[in-house]
């Protein structure tokens, strides 16, 4: 068995944790969107108008560069609300859906017998295909190339996400077909990470031609990236393909059945949510539907996805395009008399300045606050120490704005797993993973 | 304390925003309103979440470590001068005195520093950085007690404007602002820095004292430990001839010395190293490599040296560690982690070579007893050269990974 280990990466002990017993929500909810926004390297052209029906299977939007990459509704419904950001970048589409659903016929793919065209062909078909994504960068995969290895996300690490040891435990032979499937695109080796939770995973022993990696259980272990990176690094020119184990188990059961499975094992977290708990419901559920006004008093902050990888959302806000945790955090807003003071008991911190870490806590209630002020980097060499892959994010922030990008790739920056904490124990408050990520983008558009 | 919230929010209102009357001093308001209550900033992008510290936290642990070395400097300027005159050294009297003696040098440090880095912060609309609450107290505890405060007014001008304003304040700038300030007075004051004369505050040396001249005590010398090694023949056993000094072990340990206000206590700065290597603000690697490079250096020295040369070159490394400026420089100034290399690697190489510098300097060089600033200062040019080097190999080590 292989091993992923490595010196770096941090365990947030953030309140808020989910309950592990799962609730059914799997009503069809009355609106839904398919979000755009945290779909990675896309550009939208919208194939639909407001007020127009839509049935499972027709196309929202297709990727501009390229378009044979669809977008499509699982769904029968009417287009309620097309929603656009700054120049007109492409949100969200809202749908209001009928009450009946048959989540259409797609086709069906048997893995033995189809070709790797085929399987390629059916993916971009059914709108499967945006929920793998490539490394380098971190975007939608290329139909035009094929990856060294893949990657199936089977741990996720960050804070109060859901636990795919307890989602996929007793799933053996839906994740062997999906890796027979998964076969037809590489001939290289597909790798599954193992992480020896508390929670009981799945029986990787019962699943053929998978690589298992064992990883330690720090945040961001889970994350393809860092396991790539320490054990079987890309060359120049190479690429390898992710995809969560729970959308590859969608797409096996699309391939099997011919109907589109939105639904997904979430989890409703942060501490002013107050039924935290794991729950089965569908993908760009609204955030009203799922949380039902049970949160606590207090100014919130609702985010899609992990407080490492989410994005924001609203009070009347819906979850992300293939996101699977809804938190509820207390927004940062309150100001705290001579907070640098204190000796700090209730302070959450990486740095050891505050008593807290003589005398730590089993989790901290946290807000979305800076916690301090902006400034110039002090060079203290914190972000080098959660890096999980031997970066030095001090000296590669700055090549980056100094859009010194020869020195940037040396310093590994196509090796950025992006897990923001880097960002997160900063002093100085500098957003070095946003700027990595700008650089990121920079390079992949110049090619 | 929402009251005083909503004053300060009224305030800023009425008097800084832009277009109302004191808008150009809005950084100093913005000092003021971020020092009592912290910004109402968060996050609106991933991470949403962000650790506890800040610079203001980070710079206030240097401040909290320093406090051994302020208290002992305290008592000890007391207690020389007290001694010299051969009047009572009991602890209310010293501390008295040294208060007196060294509480002016800070106030004027932090005083005239905290001016320009005000006006700076104005004229340029940027705010008011932390890293100046060390330096302005950092650079009192490099003076000797005697030093003229107006010297010290000028010295810490130097240090804020030349050593880190005109780069772009703090975490902009290449060397040590303290330690520039202090090389500003050393080169340009001698008379008032060095010598054998200005570390002790005898009648003759300070300006508030009205009691005639020539009260001193009989054998009374002044002179700092390492000057009296730097004069002692080779052919005299050097632990012996400091003995007789009343520079034993002991006292130069606790710091019971004449010396700078702050670095003659080797205690002091351990208990402060402990302090930040615990909280993580200073790094172990800059003070362990300052420390084994003074070492290395002070042991080869004493072994190859032969009589003929003074007795510094004999003298032990144990003493040369803990006399003179060398713990102060290697827990407080070769920390700073802006003027030092970068790299975990580099922090070694760089502390390494402050103590083999500084203790060439102090041995070789027959100008200066003490080597410490100006071998801080010197790596200070170096360190980013050391990261260049690191980085480089880091480089190459990742582009071999990929291939």
């Amino acid at each position: 068995m292989l091993r992923s280990e490595f010196r770096g990466g941090y365990n947030l002990k953030i309140g808020g944790r989910p309950e592990q017993n799962l609730e059914q929500m799997l009503d069809i909810p009355d609106t839904i969107a398919v979000k755009a926004q945290d779909v990675p390297g896309l550009k939208a052209l919208v194939k639909v108008r407001e007020g127009d029906k839509v049935k499972s299977g027709d196309v929202l939007w297709v990727h501009k560069p390229d378009h044979r990459i669809q977008f499509v509704s699982p769904w029968n419904g009417t287009v309620q609300e097309i929603k656009r950001g700054k120049r007109r970048v492409l949100i969200e589409i809202i749908l209001k859906l009928d009450k009946k659903q048959d989540f259409g016929k797609f086709g069906t793919i048997n893995p033995d017998s189809a070709s790797e065209q085929d399987f390629v062909n059916y993916l971009l078909k059914t709108g499967m295909w945006p929920f793998f994504k490539s490394m380098p960068f971190n975007v939608m995969a290329d139909p035009e190339q094929r990856p060294r290895d893949i990657y199936i996300v089977t741990t996720d690490l960050e804070p109060h996400c859901p636990d795919l040891n307890y989602v996929l435990a007793g799933k053996e032979q839906k994740l062997q077909q999906g890796v027979k499937l998964l076969r037809l695109l590489t001939r290289g080796n597909i790798f599954v990470s193992q992480c020896k939770t508390s929670t009981p995973g799945p029986n990787w022993n019962a699943v053929e031609d998978v690589r298992v990696v064992e990883i330690q259980p720090t945040f961001p272990a889970g994350n393809p990236a860092v396991i790539s990176f320490h054990v079987a690094p890309l060359r120049r020119n190479e690429c390898a393909w992710t995809i969560n184990a729970q959308d590859l188990l969608a797409l096996v059961d699309l391939t099997e059945s011919g109907k589109w499975n939105p639904a997904r094992i979430m989890t409703v977290a942060g501490s002013l949510a107050k039924r935290r708990r794991y729950i089965e419901t569908y993908l760009g559920s609204s955030v009203s539907h799922i949380l039902n006004v049970d949160v606590e008093e207090g100014e919130k902050t609702y985010l899609s996805g992990g407080v490492f990888g989410g994005i924001e959302t609203q009070e009347d806000g819906y979850l992300g395009f293939a996101s699977t945790s809804l938190h509820v955090l207390p927004t940062g807003s309150q100001r705290e008399f001579l907070r640098f003071v204190w000796p700090g008991l209730d302070k959450y911190s990486f740095s050891r300045t505050f008593l807290s870490s003589l005398f730590p806590q089993d989790e901290y209630k946290m807000t979305t606050s800076f916690q301090g002020e902006d400034r110039a980097c002090i060079q203290c060499g914190h972000c080098e120490e959660v890096c999980p892959i031997d970066i030095k994010p001090q000296f590669l922030f700055k090549a980056v704005m100094a859009s010194d990008y020869d020195e940037a790739e040396g310093l590994g920056l196509k090796d950025c797993a992006e897990c923001g904490l880097c960002t997160y124990v900063c002093p100085s408050k500098i957003d070095l993973s946003g700027i990595i990520h700008d650089g990121l983008e920079e390079i992949r558009k110049e090619g | 304390m929402k009251f005083l919230l909503d004053i300060l929010e009224d305030t800023k209102h009425k008097l800084f925003m832009p277009g109302k009357p004191l808008e150009k001093a809005f950084p100093l308001f913005d000092a003021g309103e971020t020092f009592l209550f912290s910004p109402a900033h968060w996050a609106k992008k991933a991470p949403f979440v962000r650790d506890a510290v800040d610079t203001k936290r980070y710079m206030s642990m240097v401040i909290v470590a320093l406090i051994p070395c302020v208290l002992l400097g305290i008592y000890n300027a007391g207690f020389q001068a007290q001694m010299a005159v051969n009047e009572s050294v009991g602890f209310l009297e010293c501390m008295i005195k040294g208060s007196i003696l060294v509480v002016p040098i800070i106030i004027t440090s932090y005083a005239v520093g905290g001016l320009w880095e005000g006006l700076f912060a104005c004229v340029r609309r940027h705010p008011i950085n932390e890293g100046f609450l060390v330096t302005g107290l950092l650079f009192p505890l490099t003076l000797p007690p005697t030093i003229p405060l107006w010297q010290v007014a000028i010295g810490i001008s130097f240090g804020v404007v030349i050593g880190k304003e005109v780069f772009g304040g703090t975490g902009m700038n290449i060397l040590n602002p303290a330690l520039m300030a202090r090389a500003f007075c050393f080169f340009t004051y001698p008379a008032q820095i060095s010598g054998d004369k200005v570390w002790i505050a005898t009648p003759d040396y300070i300006w508030w004292n009205t009691s005639s001249p020539g009260e001193l005590v009989d054998g009374f010398s002044g002179a700092t430990a390492l000057a009296q090694a730097a004069s002692t023949p080779g052919t005299e056993n050097i632990i012996e001839t400091l003995k007789t000094s009343h520079f034993d072990l002991t006292n130069l340990f606790i710091g019971l010395v004449p010396g700078s206000i702050g670095e003659t206590s080797a205690l002091a700065c351990l208990i402060g190293a402990g302090f930040l290597v615990i909280a993580g603000v200073g790094n172990f690697r800059n003070i362990l490599g300052t420390i084994i490079g003074g070492a290395f250096t002070a042991s080869l020295l004493a072994a190859v040296a032969p009589d003929s040369l003074p007795g510094i070159f004999h003298l032990p490394a144990h003493y040369h560690l803990i006399m003179g400026g060398f713990m102060f420089g290697a827990v407080f100034m070769s920390t700073d982690p802006v003027s030092s290399a970068a790299t975990n690697t580099g922090k070694w190489v760089y502390g390494f070579l402050i103590g083999v510098v500084a203790i060439i300097i102090r041995v070789v060089n027959p100008a200066y007893p003490e080597g410490m600033m100006l071998a801080i200062l010197f790596m200070n040019i170096f360190a980013p050269f050391i990261d260049y080097w690191v980085i480089k190999a880091h480089m190459k080590r990742r582009k071999a990974f990929h291939e």
